[in-house]
């Protein structure tokens, strides 16, 4: 049995979509009528979902301001209860509840438009030994959707699993379970590659090569005439700084040095998605900053970038959309200022004000006759939310971890 | 040696290889469709089909552009992981070869014959290790690595990888390969110039002589120096005519030929006949229909069976698809066995007799001697004559227009003229010698011999190399080479039975009974078993192993070569081939689908 919360304010109109077997349910909320907020306890039965024959009839009033949709997905059931299963407490249940009905519903509308490049659904990766004995379980169920032309960040601790999802993704690793596609493909799919730009974790180069010959190497992978090759290549080389270093062995280079020729190999085939793991490491300030200025260049583009970094500065300075991972799970998704306002406060930002007008706007502010720059709230830096995600996670360990600000008051309540 | 002069039967080989091909895929497949029914129920089935789609899919988009740039990588890198050092070695292996090797007190050809093997040896024993070593570690640490991530992650099909690292490692081998046999075969034709000498002198002695002394006859020599006393004998008009007018040059000329038979570069073009025989009375056939043989002298290894001497028995050599030629060149290297001394100083005599057995007309060719160790040269004119007892007068015939029989065969018997004494031959010892190749074609066939063993070994390796590691690969494939070279004759007895003492659990109960393998086994349920038992390990295991390893022996040119004979093509260079690229198909297919369905993570 899954119990549902009582109606949030979080569940913004057509938020709430759950879908059970065929039929999707949704709680839509109307500011005006009060008698929806105070709808009460969803609740499904576990021998309905088993019995196929049973009319699909909501299992609540539809009068009360449920609505059925169409059908899709119907897988999400089990998992919504997995994942509910997850949550300890009543009050966490429900908020996870209600933050599973919100992927669910981005999930369909994702699944509906093409604009998503990486779908991930419900991918496990668990490491065995020779002997099939389990190592590790690097990846735990995660479910997520990198859109066209944004540019995403992979964060977590070190070995949460974020080079495993790259490598994932580009089928170096077989998932465990779960889904992958890239452009609408599997991920064993050669000519997605095509398209594909992979900066490893570590240069993982020949080190028997030189930087041109490197780069020869790479493009001769892919169609194109010869001298287009070597345009692209003397771009590259230019572009990453090697001009000095050309025709040194790479054994000879230093670690940034490789980083670099690693990033102009990623990006041989002016590819529509790049996925970089940690771009940034062992990069000089000035390397840095190219890199981030790069990351822009191709999200102007139009290409898409998903990045993993430690450095979480430059990841809110480039990146939309993120995803923390916690020991392979999934923690937090979201738009990155999205994640980093701060609900609860509200910052007003004036010219410049005396101590006195100060009172003088608090009052005035009361009539909204100020002459208001800016009304916004404050934002915390990423690197707050980080920490703040990987505490919460190792404190209670298997629980996603949700933002409080994100939490309503009247969740809080139950 | 003993040359297996029959041509290689290639429809059954291709036969074979099929028949041995499908049952592989059959097995391969049918574990691979269980293991996915165990692992996931019934999408199974689908889930292999998807596999051999893609599979096949990606061994048609297969693109050269691609897996020449990886070979060109795997070229790269072996050049500066220094393989070629092992120049180095081989340079200082033949700087003081010739102090070890040269041995005066032998025989020039025999000599040279040290040479070619020597040549050939450290060409193989350099080459073959090193290229197995560097195709064996390869791949593996390309996936430690890890650099395999940014190839793999480029369109790049697996099929591709493989086949690169084939190719770059092959071309990597074909660059030491072409070296190491230029540098030996210079090495080679330089040792001989001394040897060369003599036989030179007596060449030289036969034009000048016979230039001067006969007249009327036309002897032509191309060009001021005689290549050799052989094209001299092409090119000398009427042998007979040369014989009747002037003995003395004409023996000056059978020295030379003989001589020149000996010349060390030679590289022989023999056609073999087939051979029969007739006992000591005149029968081909015994009582009971079968074809007689000839007599065992008693030595183990010979391969030569023996005839009697002054019996009717003889030796019949029938050749076929013979064209005519205005002589023939009869080479042969028959083994005289002795009951008695024989005649002081002399050989034993020996004697052709070509052989039409539809008119049944029968020349008797001068008898000789026969030189032991070395070869027998004699040329038969075109035209030739016999005694005719009714008529009692000598009958002219051609060669090919009276000899001739069913179309194009010719006969020719051999036979023992001194009583009590025996005279062995087997098939190879008696050939008609076509005109000589040049010694570096013989050389480069027994190269590229060499060639082929490493091209297979490297698809070996790079196959292996595919799902061990490296030592684990370069263990296997050593296996392989191994098995292939040393114990397929072995297995062989083992699977047709001809093995004394049984298969492995027989031959434990014997050795734990202390039984020797000639006493039988007492008749009882569980000899019945274990022999059963022995049955399937030795006939099903050993079949499929001595089908899954490749038989090295193929690439063994090298022996031609140090005899003097040319490489057939049929018979050696055909196999080899056909060999190598009946390995790569399913070498391929498993490289492929090891690199598919496995992760490329070192563990
Ligand atoms: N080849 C492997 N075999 C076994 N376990 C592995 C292997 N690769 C990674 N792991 C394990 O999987 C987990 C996730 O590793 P992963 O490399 O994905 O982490 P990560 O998030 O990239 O960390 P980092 O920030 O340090 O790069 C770790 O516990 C790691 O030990
Ligand atoms: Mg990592």
């Amino acid at each position: 049995m899954i119990l549902l919360a009582k109606h949030t304010p979080c569940l913004r109109a057509n938020e709430g979509l759950f879908r059970y077997r065929n039929q999707v349910f949704g709680a839509e909320t109307r500011d005006d009528q009060s008698s929806v907020r105070d709808f009460g306890i969803l609740a499904i039965d576990d021998r309905a979902s088993k019995d196929d024959t049973s009319p699909q009839k909501p299992l609540f009033p539809t009068s009360s301001g449920f609505r059925s949709y169409s059908p899709v997905c119907p897988n999400s059931l089990i998992r919504l209860r997995q994942q509910a299963s997850k949550f300890e407490s009543v009050h966490n249940r429900q908020r996870g509840l209600e933050r599973c009905l919100l992927d669910s519903q981005r999930e369909k509308e994702r699944m509906d438009n093409d604009s998503s490049v990486i779908q991930i659904r419900n991918l496990t990766k668990i490491y065995r030994d020779f002997w099939g004995r389990k190592k590790v379980e690097a990846v735990k169920s995660l479910s997520l959707d990198v859109n066209k032309g944004e540019v995403f960040g992979l964060l977590g601790p070190n070995g949460s699993g974020k080079t495993t999802t790259l490598k994932l993704l580009l089928g170096l690793l077989f998932p465990t379970e779960g889904e992958l596609k890239i452009f609408g493909k599997p991920a064993t799919n050669v000519e997605k590659n095509e398209r594909i730009g992979y900066l490893p974790e570590e240069s993982y180069l020949y080190r028997f090569l030189n930087a041109e010959e490197t780069l020869d190497f790479y493009s001769r992978l892919f169609k194109g005439s010869s001298a287009e090759r070597q345009k692209r290549i003397d771009e590259l080389i230019d572009m990453v700084g090697l001009k000095h270093a050309r025709r040194r062995q790479l054994k000879e280079y230093s670690k940034g040095m490789t980083r670099r020729i690693g990033l102009a190999q990623a990006l041989i085939n002016n590819p529509d998605l790049v996925l970089l793991d940690e771009p940034t490491s062992g990069l000089d300030p000035l390397g840095t900053r190219d890199m981030k200025d790069l990351i822009l260049k191709l999200k102007e583009e139009g290409k898409t970038v998903v990045m993993c970094s430690h450095l979480l500065a430059d990841v809110q300075d480039v990146c939309d959309r993120i995803a923390i991972l916690f020991q392979g799970e999934l923690k937090v998704l979201g738009k990155v200022d999205e994640l980093l306002q701060e609900q609860e406060v509200t910052q007003l930002r004036t010219s410049r004000l005396s101590d006195a007008a100060i009172e003088e706007v608090q009052a005035v502010l009361q009539k909204h006759e100020a002459e208001l720059v800016d009304v916004d709230h404050p934002t915390t830096n990423l690197e707050d939310l980080f920490l703040k995600t990987v505490y919460e996670s190792k404190a209670r360990p298997g629980q996603r971890y949700i933002p409080e600000e994100q939490a309503s008051p009247s969740a809080a309540s139950e | 040696m003993e040359f297996h002069p029959e041509p290689y039967a290639l429809v059954p080989a291709v036969l074979h290889w099929a028949k041995a091909m499908g049952s592989f895929l059959l097995i391969v497949l049918s574990i691979a469709m269980l293991t996915s029914v165990i692992l996931h129920g019934n999408k199974g089935p689908k889930i292999v089909i998807s596999w051999i789609n893609s599979g096949l899919r990606d061994l048609l988009g297969i693109s050269f552009r691609r897996v020449w740039a990886l070979a060109q990588l795997t070229i790269r890198e072996a050049v500066r992981r220094k393989a070629l050092m092992v120049f180095v070695v081989f340079s200082i292996l033949f700087m003081f070869a010739s102090w070890f090797l040269q041995d005066s007190t032998l025989r020039p050809d025999l000599q040279l014959k040290n040479y070619v093997s020597f040549v050939f040896r450290t060409i193989t024993f350099l080459v073959l290790p090193v290229i197995l070593i560097l195709a064996c570690w390869g791949l593996p640490e390309d996936i430690r690595l890890r650099s395999l991530h940014t190839v793999v992650t480029k369109p790049v099909r697996r099929s591709e990888v493989v086949l690169g690292r084939m190719l770059g490692f092959s071309t990597v081998g074909t660059i030491i390969l072409v070296v190491m046999g230029f540098v030996g075969y210079l090495w080679v034709v330089r040792q001989v110039p001394t040897m060369l000498q003599q036989i030179d002198e007596v060449v030289e002695n036969v034009r000048v002589q016979s230039n001067k002394t006969i007249e009327g006859v036309e002897l032509k020599f191309e060009g001021d120096t005689l290549p050799s006393g052989v094209e001299a004998a092409y090119s000398l008009n009427n042998i007979s005519e040369l014989r009747q007018q002037s003995p003395a040059a004409y023996d000056l000329y059978e020295k030379a030929l003989d001589l020149e038979s000996r010349r060390v570069l030679a590289c022989r073009v023999p056609v073999y006949a087939t051979l029969e025989y007739m006992d000591r009375e005149g029968r081909t056939e015994d009582e009971e229909g079968k074809k007689v043989g000839g007599i065992s002298v008693g030595y183990v290894w010979e391969h030569r069976e023996y005839i009697e001497g002054a019996t009717k028995a003889r030796g019949m050599f029938t050749f076929r698809n013979v064209t005519p030629v205005d002589r023939l060149l009869l080479e042969s290297r028959f083994e005289a066995f002795r009951t008695h001394k024989g005649r002081m100083g002399q050989s034993v005599l020996c004697q052709y007799l070509i052989v039409n057995p539809e008119t049944g007309v029968q020349v008797e060719l001068p008898a000789f001697e026969i030189a032991e160790f070395t070869q027998n040269v004699v040329t038969i004119d075109r035209k030739l004559s016999y005694y005719d007892q009714e008529q009692s007068k000598e009958i002219e015939v051609d060669l090919f227009d009276n000899m001739v029989f069913d179309d194009d065969k010719i006969r020719i018997d051999v036979r023992c003229l001194d009583s009590g004494q025996y005279l062995g031959m087997a098939q190879s010892d008696f050939f008609i010698r076509q005109p000589d190749n040049p010694f570096h074609i013989s050389f480069t066939k027994a190269a590229s011999g060499i060639w082929m063993m490493m091209v297979l070994i490297i698809i070996i390796s790079v196959t292996g190399s595919c799902f061990v590691k490296g030592p684990v690969a370069i263990l296997l494939t050593s296996a392989m080479v191994v098995i292939g070279q040393a114990f397929r004759e072995f297995m062989a007895k083992l699977v047709s039975g001809e093995q004394r003492g049984g298969g492995p659990i027989e031959s434990a109960y014997r050795l734990l009974t202390h039984m020797n393998d000639t006493s039988d086994l007492p008749k009882t349920t569980s000899v019945g078993i274990m022999k059963w038992l022995d049955e399937l390990m030795v006939k099903d295991i050993l079949w499929i192993v001595q089908n899954i390893v490749p038989d090295f022996s193929h690439f063994r040119m090298s022996p031609y070569v140090a005899e003097g004979f040319d490489v057939p093509w049929d018979s050696s260079l055909l196999p080899a081939l056909i060999v190598t690229v009946a390995y790569m198909i399913p070498c391929l297919l498993i490289g492929y689908y090891s690199l598919c369905l496995r992760e490329l993570e070192s563990k």
